[in-house]
């Protein structure tokens, strides 16, 4: 029989209840939907299931608080529905997403860095995850699973080693009306900004790129189009920075144990204000390869699920570089905090009216009113320079001022 | 036909629906409620959609413009209900 776990959320999550089951035993599910509804001090997340099964029993009862890794639903079926040594080690793997299993955490020089699948020792996934999430290192531990390898139970017998504050969050949880602690979700914040401004030489760039090509787009687009399919200028902007960031490899991935390692994909991390209640951080992955009508639906699909929740296990994790839109009602320029082991955090700044030399084909100067917003990259300086970060940020210019070909 | 208060009170429960902490008692009805309540524009387009589905008029996005605050919007609605 295999089970489903108490998904993780966050390397500060180590706990979480289930608040409302979503199926029955007997149930068969498809990849995707939903099982159960996750609390965690922080936010209700909707837990899905990453292959098709069929629920055979429930393990744990409302309201129980249990531990990350905790087998709540036992199921049967799906890829792994076999005999023999297989099926025994299988039995060890609960269905995490991938996404949830990270390349491996930030490297730090105070923190204790689990090595992850080194050659030597065997780990279950489950064991893996919460040793990752719980900055543990689990060299010398003596496994008690198959040939040895390390299994949860062994990891809940070696206490952690890194205290409460040195373990940080990759990203922080999202909130649904009436489910989410603001005090939690503000420690969570500060966690990860700290260990960010701490472990991160940040510097910052900025350039104020010309809009009226992209906001002639978008209004041409929008003229005959119901709100419902309306689009705003952020997304065709969020489409030459996904594009800019794949092309630019040196922003897009994670800085590792001394290492950065690049991103084919670029997941872009969307900071979404919860109107005075903090942040969440979804992410939109492979979002080069989205035009901007479907980054627009994707984009007010995350913000509407920020709000009422809905926010799935798999969109809270692998951003390989986050964007930050202060608003159109917000500041000129937001010079962002980098998500460890993230690399980059663009800004978008408010978009406004600004006069602007023009020097037309052997004209005179003039000035002309322009819609303008400045574009800001705050990057990991271990890992890059100013001079590519000028490139990336002009390069997502140059993409927009042809926004009929994002 | 519906009444100017119905309009009115249609606009404040998509308001209400889009940014539920937003204080709707305060808001002046002839300034820009962007301004008043803070709302972005993700916020502002999900109060049209909300609003056009509610009443069956049309807001081109041409005409975002034209109802900006909390009277204009209800003129708006008025002339073409």
């Amino acid at each position: 029989m295999k089970t489903l776990e108490m998904p993780s959320f966050g390397a500060d999550m180590v706990r979480g209840r289930v608040v409302e089951w979503r199926v029955a035993p007997g149930d068969r599910v498809c990849k995707g939907d939903t099982v159960a509804l996750i609390e965690t001090a922080k936010g209700v997340i909707d837990m899905e299931v990453f292959e098709d099964v069929t629920i055979e029993q429930l393990l744990v009862s409302l309201d129980e608080e249990c531990d990350v890794g905790t087998p709540i639903i036992a199921v049967s079926g799906g890829r792994s529905d076999n005999t023999g040594e297989e099926a025994d080690e299988q039995q060890d793997q609960p269905m995490v997403p991938p996404a949830l299993i990270p390349a491996s955490a930030s490297a730090s020089e105070t923190i204790v860095v689990p090595r992850l699948a080194p050659s030597t020792v065997k780990i279950s996934p489950a064991a893996r995850l919460l040793a990752w999430q719980q900055q543990r290192d689990t060299s010398g531990l003596d496994g008690s699973g198959p040939d040895g390898a390390i299994v949860l139970s062994d990891l809940h017998r070696q206490r952690p080693v890194s205290s409460e504050s040195e373990r940080a969050p990759l990203l922080v949880n999202q909130a649904r009306a009436g489910g989410f602690d603001p005090v939690a979700m503000r420690g969570a914040i500060a966690a990860v900004v700290s260990r960010s401004n701490r472990d991160i030489p940040h510097y910052y760039l900025s350039l104020e790129v010309d809009l009226e090509k992209c906001q002639a787009w978008v209004n041409a687009y929008n003229a005959d189009a119901d709100p419902e399919h309306r689009m705003l200028v952020n997304a065709p902007l969020m489409c030459a920075i996904a594009q800019a960031l794949q092309r630019h490899k040196e922003f897009n991935g994670f800085y590792q144990q001394g290492e950065f390692v690049a991103s084919e994909a670029v997941h872009l991390g969307v900071a979404i204000a919860l109107r005075g209640h903090g942040l969440v951080t979804p992410t939109i992955h492979h979002a080069q390869t989205l035009p901007p009508a479907q980054m627009m639906q994707r984009l007010k699909s995350l913000v509407e699920r920020a709000k009422y929740g809905g926010l799935k296990v798999s969109e809270f994790q692998d951003a390989t570089a986050t964007l930050s839109s202060i608003g159109d009602r917000g500041a000129d320029q937001i010079f962002g905090v980098i998500f460890p082991p993230q690399v980059a955090m663009i800004g978008i700044g408010k978009v406004s009216l600004k006069p602007v030399v023009e020097t037309s084909d052997g004209g005179s100067p003039r000035i002309a009113i322009r819609s303008r917003v400045n574009i800001s990259l705050g990057a990991d300086h271990r890992v890059s320079d100013g001079y590519s970060g000028t490139r990336l940020l002009n390069d997502i210019n140059k993409r927009l001022q042809k926004p009929e070909a994002l | 036909m519906k009444t100017r208060t119905e309009i009115t009170d249609i606009i404040l429960t998509a308001i209400a629906d889009v940014a539920p902490d937003a204080d709707t008692d305060e808001l002046d009805q002839e300034e820009d409620f962007r301004d008043e309540l803070d709302l972005d524009s993700m916020d502002f387009l999900n109060i049209v959609i909300r609003v056009v589905k509610a009443t069956g008029v049309q807001i081109p996005d041409a005409d975002a413009n034209k109802v900006l605050t909390l009277n204009s919007m209800t003129d708006y609605l008025m002339e073409r209900l």
